[in-house]
């Protein structure tokens, strides 16, 4: 694999990485670091990228780990938890925020989920991608990949739905 | 689309039962202006993932050095050391010919007896310059004559 090669690979996948890292680590900062490091981290394997299946699932393999190793490491020494997206939607003006305010919901919502939850509805939902790739990254099988997935959508649902009967007055 | 349509592949999509191509077909249908009143507050979880996905990484990407690039500037040293020597080389080669003319037999004669001529002048030279040294015995006497030494 040549240099060219290889920052075009990166290239290609560095927006998938950065919001897989996001999703996972929720602050913008730990998520860069994030991509700079599997960057690094897949310089140092390129021999292997080339004789593997899937390159790209084996980059979002890699950042999946080590995200997850990243939230196991916080869970001992609480580090910078902070998160800087969204918190600004709280401030501003109601009406203009509605939007917004709507998102921030399903945001929260989102963060009830387990990680592997919120993985899988980042990879199917968010990136669209096919089960099989899904399978490929989270080395689960096809069929628990649905399981899962379903169950975390109707737990985004539950909530929308009980803010959405909370939210309309009755007629 | 039908809305009874939308309706079952929404509930397929809770079952995780649903296709991409489905998939896409829920999310463009959420993202035009006029949803259906029943299915309206679906519409920010679609909404999310779709803006979601419009995030990007700008930051840039580490510096890729390969360490084929380290060995390409002790190559290039090498090659322009290498090319001074060469043409150095050359320089003195061509030099070492230009002052070394082949030498013809009258010449070799000739130089033979220039060099006899000037190695017969150095030792008439020498023998002249040997006469002339006799007068260091005139110091020996003159200071025997001041300085009386024991004899």
């Amino acid at each position: 694999m040549t240099d060219k090669n290889f920052i075009d690979y990166l290239t290609n996948i560095k927006d998938l990485l950065f919001r897989l890292a996001l999703r996972l680590l929720v602050s913008e900062d730990a998520a860069k670091d994030a991509v700079q490091e599997i960057s690094m981290k897949l310089w140092k394997h390129k021999e292997k990228i080339t004789q593997v299946n899937n390159p790209d699932a084996y980059a979002v393999t890699m950042m999946k780990n080590y995200c997850y190793d990243q939230l196991k490491l916080k869970q001992h020494n609480n580090l910078r938890i902070e998160h800087s997206n969204y918190k600004d939607a709280a401030i501003e003006i109601q009406h203009t925020t509605e939007v917004k305010d709507e998102l921030q919901q399903v945001y929260t919502f989102l963060q009830t989920l387990s990680k592997q939850e919120q993985t899988l509805i980042q990879l199917r939902d968010i990136e669209q991608l096919e089960y099989t790739e899904i399978a490929a990254i989270t080395t689960m099988k096809e069929t628990s990949i649905r399981v899962a997935l379903s169950r975390a959508r109707k737990k985004i649902r539950e909530q929308v739905l009980a803010l959405h009967k909370y939210g309309t007055p009755a007629n | 689309m039908e809305l009874q349509q939308i309706k079952t592949i929404i509930e397929r999509y809770f079952e995780g039962n649903t296709s991409l191509a489905e998939e896409k077909q829920l999310s463009a249908y959420f993202s035009q202006e006029n949803v259906h009143p029943d299915l309206k507050h679906y519409q920010p979880l679609f909404s999310f993932f779709n803006k979601e996905k419009q995030q990007e990484y700008n930051e840039p990407l580490p510096k890729i050095t390969s360490k084929t690039k380290t060995s390409y500037y002790v190559f290039l040293a090498a090659g322009i050391a290498a090319s001074f020597l060469l043409v150095f080389s050359v320089f003195l080669w061509q030099n070492k010919h230009a002052q070394k003319p082949i030498p013809s037999a009258e010449n070799k004669a000739l130089a033979m007896q220039n060099t006899q001529e000037l190695l017969k002048m150095m030792t008439d030279v020498i023998g002249e310059g040997k006469e002339q040294l006799r007068y260091i015995e005139k110091i020996q006497e003159t200071k025997n004559k001041i300085i009386k030494t024991k004899q």
